[in-house]
């Protein structure tokens, strides 16, 4: 080991000011983007999963199922989708809580709070971070929807809207996980 | 003005069947730039002080001051205080070593560059630039405890706690880890440290606490707890059984203390004040004898022996420890 140099003077801030919960929590969201990229297992089976659902409903149980009393498979799909979007997103309670779970048994829940940060950071981190993965899945989910013949049929700004309310949805699910 | 101070404090889990006092009116104080060993067996509230003292667990009852600020009513002060190293190495396995400083850095409020060279330097004092583009993941035991220790001291902390800061490591990095830990130290950082390793205690602390069932039964330096064991006894372990006897009438000659006889393991101890001059004689009367010698030594009491005759029960690591140790 190196000599020890005398450190220059870096204290943080003042002590007792407040901390900003913003700041906290965006260096806590960069954390949980990070991790994304190296566990790829994660990442796959977050998407894999709710693409095979789609296959599986589309292809395999789709043609012995009517809807509105039309057997046309094209129809089946469109109405799959909607549910399909809105079950993913709700399962993404799941891996979440878990990384919460992972994060308060190693310790890193423990060393996070005894930090001059917001209270709320090591969750606004979590759950904005978890949000923008889901963001990602949704788009996944949608382009693999039109492989299998689900469209958008109403304005831009409708398709938008919808897709702010099921990632509303997530975010309000991603809090029940807490 | 001491740097950390305990009073009274109490705290009792309870669970639906049972509740247990984990800490029962414990009074410490630290004073500023020394360490504390806080020494005791498993369940006997170390981490739970050192919890409560992090601002992670509250009281029930008495107070805890750092740097005369209250955990319980100044926390956000309190916690830009101090630096805490757990009992776990608690670092993101996902991020490298270097991004994992520069989080702490940023959480503790340093600006972004500030954040990273104050990494940067962190690293080189850890012995840790090499690996510090490689995820945590596959660091070694020893690699992550020593980033853990430096994230705890990114914000230069005046007042530090580590957690049994070298459990789980192999021989060589704990030693490597004590003198990290030295250094810091002679900076003038307050220390409170918790082991059950009383080597550890020995070294690095300047005054030891031995708490038990959450109460504070001894204290002061390791010469002053050893002394208060008693000195230098004789220990002698001859090669038949059936000398033992005889070996005995000899001690008996030298030393004016009971003799203990341990049958089973032909060992003899006798307490003696004479130090290496008696044991001299005593070699020379045994051989005179024809008593065969397998082991004779001079022996000072450890903070084993203040261990066991403070608390009546063994230190459940020491054996581990002097097994490993031989090992090694």
């Amino acid at each position: 080991m190196t000599a020890t140099t005398t450190p220059p003077q870096v204290r943080a801030e003042t002590p007792g000011a407040k901390p900003s919960a913003v700041a906290n929590g965006l260096v806590l969201v960069w954390r949980n983007l990070k991790r994304l990229p190296r566990q790829p297992d994660m990442v796959v089976y977050g998407t894999i999963q709710p693409i095979m659902f789609v296959v599986l409903f589309a292809y395999v149980f789709g043609g012995s199922i009517s809807v509105g009393g039309s057997n046309d498979p094209r129809v089946y799909r469109e109405f799959l989708m909607g549910g399909i979007f809105a079950e993913t997103m709700a399962f993404a309670v799941a891996s979440s809580s878990v990384g919460l779970a992972d994060d308060m048994k190693k310790g890193l829940v423990d060393r996070f709070r005894s930090l001059p940060i917001a209270r709320s950071a090591v969750i606004t981190g979590r759950v904005v971070g978890d949000l923008v993965f889901n963001a990602f899945v949704l788009v996944v989910l949608m382009l693999c929807g039109l492989v299998v013949g689900w469209r958008i049929h109403s304005t831009v700004a409708e398709a938008a809207l919808a897709v702010f309310i099921l990632l509303l949805f997530t975010f309000a699910m991603l809090w029940v996980a807490r | 003005m001491a740097a950390v101070e305990l009073a009274g404090l109490t705290k009792v889990f309870r669970s639906r069947r049972e509740s247990v006092r984990a800490l029962d009116g414990l009074d410490l104080a630290i004073p500023e730039g020394t360490v504390l060993g806080l020494l005791g067996p498993n369940g006997s509230g170390k981490t739970t002080t050192v919890r409560i003292l992090a601002t992670l667990l509250d009281a029930d009852e008495g107070s805890a001051r750092v740097l005369g600020h209250d955990v319980a009513r100044e926390p956000d002060i309190v916690r830009s205080l101090i630096g805490l190293s757990g009992q776990f190495s608690a670092v993101d396995e996902n991020l490298t070593g270097r991004e994992n400083l520069w989080m702490f850095g940023r959480l503790y409020g340093l600006p972004s560059s500030q954040a990273r060279d104050r990494a940067a330097e962190l690293l080189e004092v850890f012995d840790l630039s090499e690996a510090a583009e490689r995820t945590t993941k596959d660091y070694s035991g020893g690699m992550k405890r020593r980033l853990d220790l430096a994230g705890a001291l990114v914000a230069q902390p005046r007042v530090l706690f580590l957690d049994e800061p070298t459990t789980g490591l192999d021989p060589k990095s704990r030693i490597e880890l004590w003198e990290v830990i030295r250094r810091r130290v002679r900076e003038g950082v307050t220390l409170l440290l918790t082991t059950q390793y009383l080597e550890e205690a020995d070294i690095l602390a300047d005054n030891i606490a031995v708490i038990d069932q959450g109460r504070v039964i001894a204290e002061g330096t390791a010469d002053l707890l050893k002394a208060s064991v008693g000195g230098e006894r004789i220990e002698v372990v001859v090669h038949e059984a059936d000398q033992v006897g005889v070996a005995a009438s000899v001690l008996r000659r030298h030393c004016e203390d009971d003799v203990g006889i341990e049958e089973r393991h032909r060992r003899l101890t006798v307490a003696s004040s004479g130090g290496a001059s008696v044991l001299v004689s005593i070699i020379r009367d045994l051989d005179a004898e024809g008593v065969g010698i397998d082991d004779i030594g001079l022996r000072r009491p450890t903070l084993d022996d203040v261990f066991l005759t403070l608390t009546g029960h063994a230190a459940e690591r020491a054996e581990a420890t002097d097994t490993r140790r031989g090992a090694a």
